[in-house]
């Protein structure tokens, strides 16, 4: 079974914090893999484990999401590629996809594709699905499970109303939620073996795109403005347990 | 202009965007495009929509999203809203790169600029900055929203004179290759989105059992469980409980918040909340600055307190 696993290099937003004027502290802000990706990334592993085949993980971004990649490789993974270039960069979500598209089809393709559902910096969730439309093979989103009988995969997706049980043919493409396969540690022998492996670099004329079909220049939408505008600020009054009560009472919010 | 509004099964959201669509422009002709369901179509024109579409539904929601870019290119319109559900940002997304165009996940804010183009406002960066996007040139200009960001408008037309302003679409079916085996139910009680009263709990609370605590109170006033991210994140109460950027939008009147910092993705979530009472032993948390009342105090102490209050003005009514 051959498997690629999509990863994205984010910041690490439990490290996130506002200052007291309401922007971004942005000093010292650690980059890690994101966390729906590590689950991705742990699937492929057992689907490999089980079946056989190759576990190869995929990105997108600067030239340090390579340290990302290592790790990959550390717990596992057989593969490594990573598209950096400055042509790449400011993609919006269908750009991205169409890049790691045409990437996965110059890597000859895969049976299945996995995704972290979102990741934790932009949150749109739109990158697994897309690629799946651009390839015009099955994707089940927000999976918490999938098993593979070697050609068709059971994933159990969740929904807002329950939990859904698809049946779909392969190629496919899953996005898995975070907390669903908790990423196994490096081996002694992986760190060794992704100490020394060669990550392929990328570029857009490397997967038959053209520069100006990258980036942020290719891209439909476009953030035009940036804001830090305090959510929800009210003025508060700092009590004791006792006078909030009454007041709630007082304001006929409580009995 | 024309706006397609994508309206799932669960009607709410369907009907919060048309009533934001004919808010923001209400020259532009609404189009509300359904599955199946006659019986909708009276809420979906009382709400504001100039016409109901229906198209067939397959199960295959791959398919399905193959056949909804198909059904947008006939009708061709400048702005398409989905609700930001999981099915529905699934099909967005799929539309979306049929059609080529951009897509803007979980808006929650939307306008027209100076040029009449959808200028669309989500939380960027875990909602710690707002980002206004456009979509210049690709159409349509599509966007989701997710269930609860905007008020549901009151219904105003009586449909009765409508005439006939719905129509079944005929789009043709693509090939399938997903199919349904199972689906379980999750029953979750009073539902977090509609509760008057919501008890939530951070990264504070230290635990499952912690949690417990916070079901007592809600229970006592009839209210829901509420989560942040990393409550959730930590295993100690279920995904559906999250409130925030990532999980549920609520308006409830009274909020309570124990043990949670204030990151801005789970204010967003609870922002439109008419009362809010936080607890943290913290006092610069900044979920200070965004509650009606705060109290700087040990969760559990404090829970404590709360609960025996309740309890006695309960016996004494």
């Amino acid at each position: 079974m051959k498997i690629l696993v999509c990863v994205k290099q984010v910041p690490d937003t439990t490290e996130i914090k506002l200052s007291s004027n309401y922007t971004l502290q942005r000093d010292f802000i650690a980059q890690v893999m994101n966390l729906a990706d590590e689950s991705a990334l742990e699937l492929g592993l057992r689907l490999r484990d089980r079946h056989g085949g190759t576990v190869t993980a995929l990105s997108m971004g600067p030239l340090r999401a390579e340290g990302m990649l290592r790790e990959a490789l550390a717990r596992g993974a057989d593969k490594a590629v990573l598209l950096s270039d400055t042509a790449f960069a400011g993609a919006d979500t269908l750009v991205t996809a169409k890049c790691l598209t045409a990437a996965i089809r110059q890597l000859d393709g895969f049976d299945v594709v996995l995704c972290g559902r979102r990741a934790v910096d932009g949150e749109t969730g739109q990158v697994g699905p897309m690629i799946a439309s651009l390839l015009d093979i099955a994707c089940v989103a927000n999976a918490t499970q999938a098993d593979s009988d070697g050609e068709c995969l059971t994933v159990c997706q969740l929904t807002e109303s329950g939990k859904r049980t698809w049946k779909t043919s392969l190629p496919a493409v899953v996005t898995l939620c975070e907390w669903s396969y908790p990423l196994r540690l490096p081996t002694l022998m992986g760190l060794k073996r992704a100490s020394r492996a060669e990550i392929p670099i990328l570029k857009p004329s490397d997967i038959g795109m053209r520069n100006a079909s990258c980036g942020l220049k290719a891209s439909p939408t476009r953030v035009i403005h940036v804001d830090a505008r305090p959510v929800g600020v009210r003025p508060c009054q700092k009590l004791d347990v006792h006078e909030v009560l009454s007041r709630l009472t007082e304001r006929g919010l409580l009995p | 202009m024309k706006i397609v509004v994508f309206c799932e099964k669960e009607l709410s959201a369907a009907l919060e965007l048309i009533g934001k669509g004919r808010a923001i422009a209400p020259e532009a002709t609404i189009c509300a495009l359904y599955e199946d369901r006659e019986s909708c179509v009276p809420q979906l024109l009382a709400s504001g929509a100039d016409e109901a579409l229906s198209m067939d539904r397959c199960v295959d929601d791959c398919a399905q999203g193959t056949r909804i870019a198909a059904a947008l290119s006939a009708l061709s319109p400048d702005i398409v809203l989905f609700p930001a559900t999981v099915r529905g940002r699934f099909l967005s997304a799929w539309a979306a790169a049929k059609l080529d165009t951009g897509l803007t996940a979980d808006c929650t804010e939307l306008s027209l600029n100076a040029d009449g183009l959808l200028l669309q406002t989500r939380p960027a960066f875990g909602g710690n900055l707002t980002a206004d996007i456009l979509c210049k040139e690709s159409r349509p200009q599509i966007a989701s929203v997710r269930p609860g960001v905007f008020a549901r408008p009151e219904p105003q037309r009586c449909t009765e004179n409508a005439g006939e302003p719905h129509s079944a679409l005929t789009i043709q079916q693509v090939l399938q290759r997903m199919d349904e085996l199972a689906f379980e139910p999750v029953e979750y009680g009073i539902s977090l989105q509609t509760a008057r009263v919501v008890v939530a709990g951070g990264k504070g609370i230290g635990s499952k059992k912690g949690f417990d605590k916070l079901h007592e109170l809600a229970d006592l006033l009839g209210g829901a469980v509420g989560a942040t991210r990393s409550a959730v994140d930590a295993g100690w109460i279920d995904y559906e409980h999250q409130i925030g950027q990532t999980g549920v939008m609520i308006r409830p009147d009274l909020y309570f918040a124990f043990g949670i910092s204030g990151i801005m993705q789970h204010v967003v979530g609870m922002s439109s909340a008419g009362t809010v009472i936080s607890v943290n032993t913290d006092r610069n948390a900044p979920i200070f600055s965004c509650s009606d009342f705060g109290i700087i105090a040990d969760w559990r102490e404090t829970i404590d307190v709360i609960i025996e209050y309740i309890k006695k003005g309960k016996k004494i009514a």
